[in-house]
């Protein structure tokens, strides 16, 4: 437990990054459109991989591409209201030293055990261990630095930490389902967690925070608990059985439905490692396609040297019958440049003495 | 002589009073996130509050706090009490790159 002059120390710290100026407001409502353009972006690459996996045909991963796209469009939503609140509100007075403090107590009293490092100038308390449809993911230290609340008040000032990690078989980042790197994804926490730290609350971030961890989203996961403990395909994350499929060229796992063979080799390869063929549009692997002079990557059946450069080309960018490139088609041999003025010089001077 | 409106007021007074309002600091944490003071009727619960505010959630799945201590349901709230409620239970998310 802390003494009332940690407290205090630590209270005054958090305050000398919380007061509000007036540029400090603008760099509020600045963050507040940041997130916004940030959130529309996120909302443009979900979409972007829908359209694909549409596209494509990859039934098993649309409900989860779908979940994608509605979790950006609820925090677009989120971070227009948020921006809304900014450019209609209010200036407001910064937390005084008494209220962070009372803060602080109550943080210590919701979670028995904060804690402040100094000299990383961070304070923290420590969860529970936390078990989420029987996988054992261990207690977490959520850890505020209060450096970072100047530049931004939201998720990125916290680090959460694994205490007892059991992290994700196939990514020893992935501590938990929605932390990546000791980063806390809070999805549909962002805008409350954001609100609070900006009005001083530190109790309620923290406890915004701890109700994201001990809270599964299946939709949206790093790593979903059902592939916690083993390996997921490298395209669309879903569980592997015993009999997963391997990939070439990359080395990744992969299931039935995201992997293919090449068309030449048959060699198992998922879809990013296949080329097209430029002329007959086949797949192949790596080995089995050829960069030609023009930069298209061809299969050896399409593939043909200039017969003039003897550089390759795909088949069908060489002239009809002489099979020369288009540079070596513009350029005339001198050898063929002397035989058709020696021809032309016959005829004109056949033409001279028929008129004689 | 007694005096009548001695007498009468404390038993008058909550008639009277009944239906005034008052105001509480009220914030709650969920979606977007609000932190006001807003105008609640006297003598109004803690639970009474919970189901105005938030008709749609089940209180168990809320962090209540008053004064930023445990609170009963039953708990009459007072002029200026600062009433928070959390949820808990918040969807995360995996970061969209």
């Amino acid at each position: 437990m802390l003494t009332t002059k940690e407290l205090v120390r630590a209270a005054d710290h958090l305050r000398s990054v919380m007061t509000v100026e007036p540029r400090r407001a603008h760099h509020n409502e600045r963050q507040a459109l940041l997130r916004w353009k940030s959130s529309e972006q996120g909302l443009r690459v979900a979409r972007r991989r829908l359209r694909k996996a549409q596209s494509h045909g990859l039934a098993l991963i649309q409900s989860q591409l779908k979940a994608d796209v509605r979790c950006q469009l609820e925090s677009v939503r989120d971070a227009v209201n948020d921006l809304m609140g900014h450019l209609t509100a209010e200036p407001r007075e910064s937390p005084s030293l008494s209220f962070l403090v009372a803060e602080l107590r109550q943080l210590e009293e919701e979670f028995s055990s904060l804690k402040v490092h100094w000299s990383e100038k961070w304070l923290g308390v420590s969860t529970e261990s936390i078990r989420l449809r029987d996988v054992y993911l261990g207690p977490f230290s959520i850890r505020l630095f209060w450096s970072r609340l100047e530049r931004s008040k939201d998720v990125h000032a916290f680090d959460v930490v694994a205490l007892d990690p059991n992290p994700a078989d196939s990514n020893e980042s992935v501590t938990h389902p929605h932390v990546c790197d000791e980063q806390l994804c809070p999805g549909r926490a962002s805008l409350p967690l954001a609100n609070a730290l900006v009005q001083g609350r530190i109790a309620d971030a923290f406890c915004l925070i701890r109700s994201v961890l001990t809270h599964y989203n299946s939709e949206s996961p790093h790593v979903s608990l059902d592939a916690w403990s083993g390996r997921e395909c490298h395209d669309c994350c879903g569980s592997l059985p015993g009999d997963s499929y391997y990939c070439e060229d990359c080395g990744y796992d992969y299931c039935a439905d995201c992997t293919t063979n090449c068309a030449k080799c048959e060699a198992t390869s998922c879809r990013d490692c296949l080329t097209g063929c430029f002329v007959c549009q086949e797949r192949y692997c790596s080995n089995c396609v050829t960069l030609t002079s023009s930069q298209h990557r061809c299969c050896a059946a399409c593939i043909e040297p200039c017969a003039r450069c003897k550089k390759p080309f795909a088949k069908t960018e060489l002239s009809p019958r002489k099979r020369y490139c288009a540079d070596c088609g513009r350029r005339r041999p001198k050898k063929e440049t002397l035989q058709s003025e020696d021809h032309d010089e016959q005829t004109s001077g056949a033409l001279e003495t028929a008129e004689a | 002589m007694c005096n009548l409106s001695a007498f009468l007021c404390p038993v008058l007074t909550p008639f009277m009073r009944k239906g005034t309002n008052m105001k509480i600091l009220w914030i709650n944490n969920d979606g977007g996130g609000f932190a006001d003071h807003i105008d609640v009727e006297e003598g109004v619960t803690v639970s009474t509050l919970f189901t105005e505010r938030l008709p749609d959630s089940r209180a168990e799945d809320y962090l209540i706090r008053v004064n930023r201590m445990l609170a009963s349901a039953d708990q009459v709230l007072q002029e200026g009490d600062r009433v928070s409620m959390t949820p808990t239970k918040i969807e995360g998310a995996r970061l969209i790159a």
